[in-house]
């Protein structure tokens, strides 16, 4: 009887889990299609300048950015990137470390803040 | 967006010196280095002329007779010395690559050291160092005594009857982290004479005056042929136990066959295969770091171009390579060092990666290998470039770009691409070697000082720096004794005092955090700056007292400081300079009234004029200095500052010896230089009515404190 009220009880647990985790996905698959264009950079704090001017987002989860000007470093030249939770995008850089940035788009602008704290915004490009 | 793109570096200054372009040729030159037929080892025979696929018939046979000269390609060593500027010279290399649009040619110069020697009777005279010995092959020259980058504007483009032919070339000056000046275009007529001994090449040798764009001649430039390759490195490869290292593509191209086509001369070793496994499943930048530095056979990166390949299992930031020795991953601030690679990720489902589906990367001969290549591509300076499907691609982007008829890892190209290779034959040796330029951007962090052309080392001097208190609260001032010594053998002309009211020192203080705050003089007496003889064994010993500069406090947060001071002075048409450093540990507030006086007087700038001038017209900073008196953990790093202020007369105000007096006790905290201060000011500020009590302290804090002879005339004075 405690073994199948323990079953019944992770039955329920797991059911209830599987919404917020379908939820999660769902999220995460939404951030990523709004991820998806070109974008150039319209703002950002100091720090900022190591950031492409112009950046584009491929559907197969390959990105390019290019600097302003094109001689410039940049530490997002050319890599992969991914949204790895709600809110975070995992995007490998110049040196190839996949670094993961938390980030906020809604429609036409985007903006970025990386580990370092540095916040800098994109509007989409058309 | 445009495709293929590849940036160069740009320097923090916005200036970078350009690339050479190719100097148009004629009819093709002969002799194309190591791509062409008289390539590596076996082409470095002294012939003038070399049937190949663009050169099928060889020249007319001249009559008369005349002798074909040309500019050799592979690698020149160079040495120049200006004109006028006593002992300066510089050596390097040039770099000749011959190809089908011409010659592209550049250089690099080092300072050559000086020495100091003793000549007695008369004083020590500087001399340079010998130049590098040719039959040393390829030259190697310390990382900080790099000076300029030569970028090549003209050179003889096929060949000459003629027994010389004129050099141009654009000097551009280096100076620490990373900005460039052009010095302006010079121009040499080099003529072709018998080489030295040691070359290994008697014919490929030239002299030539300097001009610059006035016509003057401002120095000598020598240049000899060393060798068929541009630029000489090791690759030194480690492992954890038991997985794979990256050794070949398992279809024909090596490491071998990559630096030939690179045209450098390197060595690889395939070196540990037991590194010990890091914590957890998978390795930090930092453990690979550290793993490098451990396991890295000992070399010094001012003799050798040693990059480092750590294969490893897993890695933390990365799935299958990274160049983990940039940015903030680069713990002992030398960059571009080593680079790490994986060989238990496996191709995933992520996308499709043609025939490695499914594969674990170190089975994935190919692609293991290329990446490690890629890899050392960034560790040489270089940035991702999308050309073609060449090694500074990425794997995610060739994998994309197969086809069903030219499936991945078939696509990749085993090449760098032309703009990539030219940065690796033709960019300043300080982007490429490692420990030079930090990737990708100047250094965020303040370097040490360079020496300048015109310092000079002194080796018989030693500057001994120590802390008087190796621990201080926040707040305090630090105080630091300095002793300048002569360990040599003859007799030194050096300051005859080093306090920071002369010129001769000045210093910085590196924090916790790696941030530098220099110091330097407050007050410049305007007297001419004393000199004294320092006989063998002799010192010069002064003390210094330091709260802050012109970057703001020296010592704001707690922690482990290091405090460099450099004393330099001016020796005939040189700089001589000697520094030493010592370690202060500043402890934290130990509450909150601490803390609120540290936060006055670090915060008050005036507090440190104070400290210096005294004064009673400074009011902000007595102000801060009398809270700080209020404070028992910070009243006995101040007492003598007000105890100074206190004893000298100010205007209406006379000296106040017992107030001063008052101060002084067996905690009061002072340099023995400070003793001998303050019995100066209690003789000359008293005059008559001394004060026998500050007498008294003076003394008895005379017993306890290392004093120089002024200090201890001025307090057997008393």
């Amino acid at each position: 009887m405690r073994c199948r009220m323990v079953g019944v009880l992770l039955c329920v647990a797991a059911c209830s889990a599987a919404p917020s985790i379908a939820t999660e996905k769902t999220v995460m698959a939404t951030e990523a299609s709004g991820l998806v264009g070109s974008w150039r950079k319209v703002q950002g704090s100091a720090g900022a300048e190591h950031y492409p001017a112009f950046l584009r987002f491929e559907p197969n989860g390959l990105y390019r950015g290019e600097p302003e000007p094109p001689v410039q470093f940049t530490k997002w030249d050319l890599g992969t990137w991914r949204i790895s939770s709600p809110g975070k995008v995992s995007i490998s850089t110049a040196n190839d470390a996949v670094i993961e940035y938390g980030f906020d788009g809604s429609g036409e602008q985007l903006s970025f803040i990386d580990p370092e704290g540095c916040r800098f915004a994109y509007r989409r490009e058309r | 967006m445009h495709s293929g793109s590849t940036r160069p570096t740009l320097s923090s200054e916005g200036i970078f010196p350009p690339l050479p372009d190719p100097i148009p040729a004629g009819p093709e030159d002969s002799g194309a280095g190591p791509e062409g037929s008289d390539a590596g080892p076996e082409g470095s025979g002294d012939r003038e002329w070399v049937i190949g696929p663009h050169r099928p018939w060889p020249p007319f046979p001249p009559f008369p007779p005349f002798r074909f000269r040309r500019v050799r390609c592979g690698c020149w060593l160079i040495s120049y010395r200006p004109k006028h500027i006593g002992p300066i010279a510089y050596d390097g290399t040039l770099r000749v690559e011959c190809h089908s649009a011409g010659r592209t040619a550049s250089g690099d110069l080092y300072q050559r050291p000086i020495i100091y020697i003793p000549l007695p009777p008369w004083k020590p005279r500087p001399f340079p160092f010998p130049p590098p010995n040719p039959a040393n092959g390829i030259p190697i020259l310390s990382l900080g005594r790099y000076r300029y980058y030569l970028r090549v504007t003209q050179i003889l483009e096929w060949f000459t009857f003629g027994n010389s032919f004129t050099l141009g070339f654009e000097m551009w000056r280096f100076a620490a982290p990373n900005s460039w000046t052009n010095e302006g275009a010079f121009e040499a007529r080099m003529t072709w004479m018998p080489a030295p001994s040691g070359y290994p090449s008697t014919s490929d040798y030239l002299e030539g005056d300097v001009k610059n764009a006035a016509g003057t001649i401002v120095g000598r430039l020598r240049m000899g042929w060393l060798s068929p390759y541009y630029r000489k490195a090791s690759v030194e490869i480690d492992s954890v136990a038991g997985i794979e290292r990256p050794i070949d593509n398992g279809a024909g191209v090596t490491w071998q066959t990559v630096f030939d086509t690179v045209g450098w001369d390197v060595t690889t070793t395939l070196s540990d295969t037991d590194v010990a496994e890091a914590s957890g499943d998978s390795w930090s930048d930092a453990e690979m770091h550290a793993a490098m530095l451990a396991r890295r056979d000992p070399i010094s990166l001012d003799t050798n171009w040693r990059y480092h390949i750590l294969s490893v299992k897993l890695i933390d930031s990365t799935p299958r390579g990274i160049m983990y020795d940039a940015f903030g991953s680069d713990s002992n601030s030398v960059p571009r060092e080593g680079v790490g690679i994986a060989t238990n990720w496996v191709f995933d489902n992520s996308q499709d990666w043609g025939l490695c589906n499914g594969q674990r990367f170190g089975a994935a001969t190919g692609p293991f290998f290329r990446t490690a290549v890629h890899e050392l591509g960034h560790a040489f300076g270089l940035f991702h470039n999308t050309t073609d499907n060449f090694y500074m691609n990425t794997t995610d982007v060739i994998a994309s770009s197969g086809t069903a008829a030219n499936p991945f890892p078939n696509n990749i190209g085993w090449n760098y691409a032309e703009d990539d290779l030219k940065r690796l034959r033709h960019y300043p040796d300080i982007f490429v070697r490692p420990g030079g330029t930090a990737f990708g951007t100047a250094s965020t962090a303040t370097p040490p000082i360079s020496p300048t052309d015109l310092q000079v080392e002194v080796p018989s001097l030693e500057l001994r720096v120590g802390a008087l208190l190796g621990e201080v609260p926040i707040g305090a001032p630090v105080r630091v004794t300095l002793d300048l010594v002569n360990v040599g053998e003859g007799t030194m002309e050096v300051p005859e005092k080093l306090s920071l009211k002369t010129d001769f020192v000045r210093g910085w203080v590196t924090d916790p955090s790696g941030t530098v705050r220099s110091f330097s003089p407050v007050v410049r007496c305007i007297e001419d700056q004393p000199m004294r003889e320092l006989d063998a064994g002799e010192q010069v010993s002064d003390a210094l007292t330091l709260l802050r500069g012109f970057d703001g406090a020296l010592f704001p947060m707690p922690g482990l400081h290091r405090v460099t001071v450099e004393v330099r002075w001016d020796a005939e048409m040189l700089e001589a300079v000697v520094t030493g450093e010592t370690t202060v540990l500043v402890t934290a507030a130990t509450d909150e009234g601490h803390a609120a006086a540290a936060h006055r007087v670090l915060a008050t700038p005036d507090a440190h004029l104070v400290l210096v001038l005294g004064g009673d017209h400074l009011e902000e900073g007595v102000d801060a200095v009398k809270v700080a008196l209020d404070n028992p953990v910070l009243r006995p790093h101040f007492a003598y500052t007000e105890a100074k202020r206190l004893a000298q007369r100010f205007y209406d105000r006379g000296p106040k010896l017992k107030e001063a007096a008052a101060l002084i006790d067996d905690d009061t905290v002072m340099s023995g230089a400070e003793v001998g201060k303050l019995a100066r000011l209690a003789k000359t500020s008293g005059g008559r009515k001394r004060d026998s009590k500050l007498d008294e302290k003076i003394k008895a804090k005379a017993e306890t404190v290392e004093m120089n002879s002024d200090a201890r005339a001025a307090v057997d004075a008393l």
